[in-house]
C-alpha cells in the first residue's frame, strides 16, 4: 500500500464526454508533473466497448517512455485501475484511446505524489 | 567508605512529531474528519443531471472519496462534480462512472479542495460518496 506523504495535492485530469472518438484521442492528461513517485489512479469507461492505452509521456510530451500499459471496458462499464509509478522532471500521463469508438467516453486519472 | 546511593533512572519523552508517525499509518488512520455515507434514493432514468448527492460545503485539505454507483436494474451513468465555493461553477471536468444494468462500481479517489469547495454526484441511478479529511 501506498505511504502518503503530507503536503502534496492531487493532480485531476478528466475529459467528461468524447464522443465518438478516434484512435489515440487524448481522453486524460495530467500535464507536466514535478519528478517523483506517484499513486496514479485511472477511471475510463464508456457506452461502447473501448480500449484504452496508459501513456508515460516523456518531458518534451513528444515519445512514450517505457511499457504502455492497456485497459479494455465493455459498453456501459468503467474500470478503475491503481498503480506506483515514478516520473522524471516534466513528464506526464496520458490515458489515450486505443481504437476508434463509436460512442461516449470518459477518462480520469488522478495523481498525487509520494516521494 | 561512603555511602552509594544509587541514581534514579534516566528519563526520557520521546516526541514524535505528527508528520513522522503518519508516514506509519494508512491513509484512513490519518483521517481528521468523516461523513457517514450518503445513499440517496433518487431515481429518474429520464433525467441524467439529477443531482443524486450533495457533500455540501467543505474545508480546505486533501480528501480520500469513496464513490459507489449503481444503475440499478438498467444501464446507467454516474458523474462526480466537483463545484466551487459559492456552488456555481465546475471546478474541473467531471468524472464519469458507466454501470452495466444490475452492476455497481466503487472507486476510491484522493483530491485536494479549495475552502468551501464541494462535491455532487449527478447521474440516472443511485450513487453515494465518503468524503474524509486527510491530516496534513
Amino acid at each position: 500500500m501506498a505511504v502518503f506523504a503530507p503536503g502534496n495535492s492531487t493532480t485531476w485530469a478528466s475529459e467528461e464526454a468524447l464522443t465518438d472518438p478516434s484512435a489515440a484521442d487524448v481522453a486524460a492528461d495530467t500535464g507536466a508533473l514535478p519528478g517523483g513517485i506517484y499513486d496514479i489512479r485511472v477511471l475510463v469507461g464508456g457506452t461502447a466497448a473501448a480500449p484504452w492505452i496508459i501513456n508515460r509521456r516523456n518531458a518534451a510530451n513528444g515519445a512514450d517512455v517505457g511499457d504502455q500499459p492497456s485497459l479494455y471496458t465493455a459498453a456501459n462499464t468503467s474500470q478503475f485501475a491503481q498503480f506506483t509509478m515514478t516520473l522524471e522532471a516534466n513528464e506526464r500521463v496520458r490515458v489515450t484511446l486505443g481504437d476508434d469508438v463509436t460512442g461516449v467516453v470518459s477518462a480520469l486519472i488522478t495523481a498525487e505524489r509520494l516521494v | 567508605m561512603a555511602d552509594i546511593t544509587p541514581s534514579p533512572a534516566p528519563t526520557q519523552t520521546v516526541t514524535l512529531s505528527e508528520s513522522s508517525v503518519r508516514g506509519l499509518l494508512n491513509p484512513l488512520r490519518g483521517v481528521t474528519a468523516a461523513q457517514e455515507v450518503t445513499l440517496s434514493d433518487a431515481f429518474a432514468s429520464d433525467t441524467p443531471d439529477l443531482v443524486i448527492y450533495d457533500s455540501g460545503a467543505q474545508v480546505a485539505g486533501r480528501y480520500e472519496l469513496h464513490w459507489t454507483a449503481t444503475g440499478t436494474t438498467v444501464a446507467a451513468r454516474s458523474s462526480l462534480v466537483r463545484r466551487n465555493a459559492s456552488n456555481s461553477a465546475d471546478v474541473l471536468p467531471r468524472a464519469r462512472i458507466y454501470t452495466a444494468a444490475n452492476t455497481t462500481k466503487a472507486v476510491t479517489l484522493r483530491v485536494t479542495l479549495a475552502a468551501n469547495e464541494r462535491f455532487l454526484i449527478v447521474g440516472n441511478g443511485f450513487g453515494g460518496l465518503t468524503l474524509d479529511r486527510l491530516r496534513d
